[in-house]
């Protein structure tokens, strides 16, 4: 017999056999059939549970990084800076030498707007020669900046004996038309292009060492709705970052 | 399709599980069923999927050439006095390998080369297990007719 034959053989002895299978497979097969939509339902809700957490999640989230930036400075980058030395100031030039200015440029603005105990010496001189500027001034640069859409951080004080160094960010109006409207009005006044200036990466920290902690602001507000109408107690916070209290309370300090 | 699955089980436990697992298949994937063919044989598709699916969760094994011993003298002997039970008895005892070979090529009807991708195996150990499997069923069933005679 060959092995094609036996193989028939068997094919047609096996294949088209019919057996019942015993009703215990009919239940489990209805029974596994059933389970599927409580799957389904138990997989919504760990779903619907998930998205609950989730948008939980980003709401704190979103408070905490509102909370960190609230007194964050808006515009950084379009900082116009004015610096000016009193003759107080430039007795003290070796003092400010040290400090971060707001504002640098590697080359000669920096030597313009920073200068060393040498050159304070010499702007003293150079600052008698050139007329002084009068108080109003700020308020025709600033007309002239708010057309840039830029603030202006003046300090009249030091306006007085100013050597007229005033930075200008010129990137959206031609720097040339705000030189020559400044210069027509205010001839001592040296209008420089802050564009060309570098900010150096002292400008942030600065400003950070100067704002309040989040734990500083806390204490403050919690001790001012402890006791709103006598604030005997405050918190401050130094460059360093350690908080200071202060007792404005006369009988506490003593 | 319960005798589908009892071919390619080893004991009537296992088919059950074959035969459960394949009509699930059947109820859920109903959208597979494209109508070209008769249900019944895709239902037997169905059914011979999931019973190599299972022997493969269970890690088949083929046997190995030095675990054969040949019977080349083994003439093939007369089917016509077994009944279906001792022939389905005597196929559930082939070891896996050959079972599965000689039922999807046999009975089914594949050919070589579908079964080498059905089980992933080379084509020449699909026709090794098969002629292997013919031996030990011939030898099987001639030692069944001597008992009864």
């Amino acid at each position: 017999m060959k092995e094609a034959d036996f193989d028939k053989q068997i094919a047609q002895k096996v294949k088209d056999q019919e057996i019942t299978p015993p009703s215990l497979v009919w239940s489990n097969i209805v029974g596994v059939l059933d389970k599927p939509e409580q799957k389904s339902a138990k997989k919504r809700y760990l779903s619907y549970t998930n998205l609950a957490i989730a948008a939980a999640l980003l709401l704190f989230i979103g408070v905490a990084i509102k909370l960190f930036n609230i007194k964050e400075a808006p515009n950084k980058s379009a900082l116009i800076t004015q610096n000016s030395w009193t003759q107080n100031d430039l007795g003290s030039a070796k003092d400010q030498n040290e400090t971060p200015s707001v504002t640098s440029r590697p080359d000669e603005i920096t030597q313009e707007l920073i200068p060393t105990a040498e050159q304070g010496t010499s702007m003293q001189a150079s600052a008698t020669d050139k007329k002084e500027v009068q108080k109003q001034e700020p308020h025709s640069i600033n007309h002239m900046a708010s057309q840039t859409t830029k603030t202006v951080k003046s300090n009249k004080k030091h306006l007085e004996l100013a050597p007229t160094v005033i930075a200008f960010a010129a990137q959206d109006v031609q720097l040339a038309q705000v030189a020559s409207a400044v210069n027509q009005n205010r001839p001592n006044l040296e209008v420089v292009n802050t564009s060309e200036i570098a900010y150096t990466t002292e400008i942030i920290p600065q400003e950070r060492k100067n704002k309040p902690n989040i734990l500083v602001m806390l204490l403050n507000t919690v001790t001012q709705s402890i006791n709103p109408t006598q604030q005997e107690l405050s918190f401050n916070q130094d460059e360093e970052g350690t908080i200071k209290v202060d007792f404005s309370n006369s009988l506490v300090k003593n | 399709m319960y005798a589908v699955a009892l071919r390619y089980a080893k004991d009537t436990a296992e088919a059950q599980d074959i035969l459960q697992n394949g009509f699930i298949k059947v109820f859920t994937k109903t959208e597979y069923y494209q109508g070209k063919g008769s249900l019944e044989g895709w239902i037997r598709r169905v059914i011979v999927n999931t019973a190599i699916e299972h022997l493969r969760k269970n890690k088949m094994n083929f046997l190995s050439m030095d675990q054969i011993t040949y019977h080349p003298g083994v003439s093939c002997p007369s089917l016509t006095q077994l009944d279906y039970k001792d022939l389905l008895n005597i196929i559930q005892q082939l070891p896996v390998g050959y079972r599965t070979v000689f039922n999807l090529y046999a009975i089914e009807g594949y050919g070589h080369k579908e079964i080498a991708e059905m089980l992933q195996i080379n084509e020449g150990s699909s026709k090794s297990q098969l002629s292997r499997a013919r031996i030990w069923l011939q030898k099987r069933i001639q030692k069944m007719e001597e008992l009864e005679l």
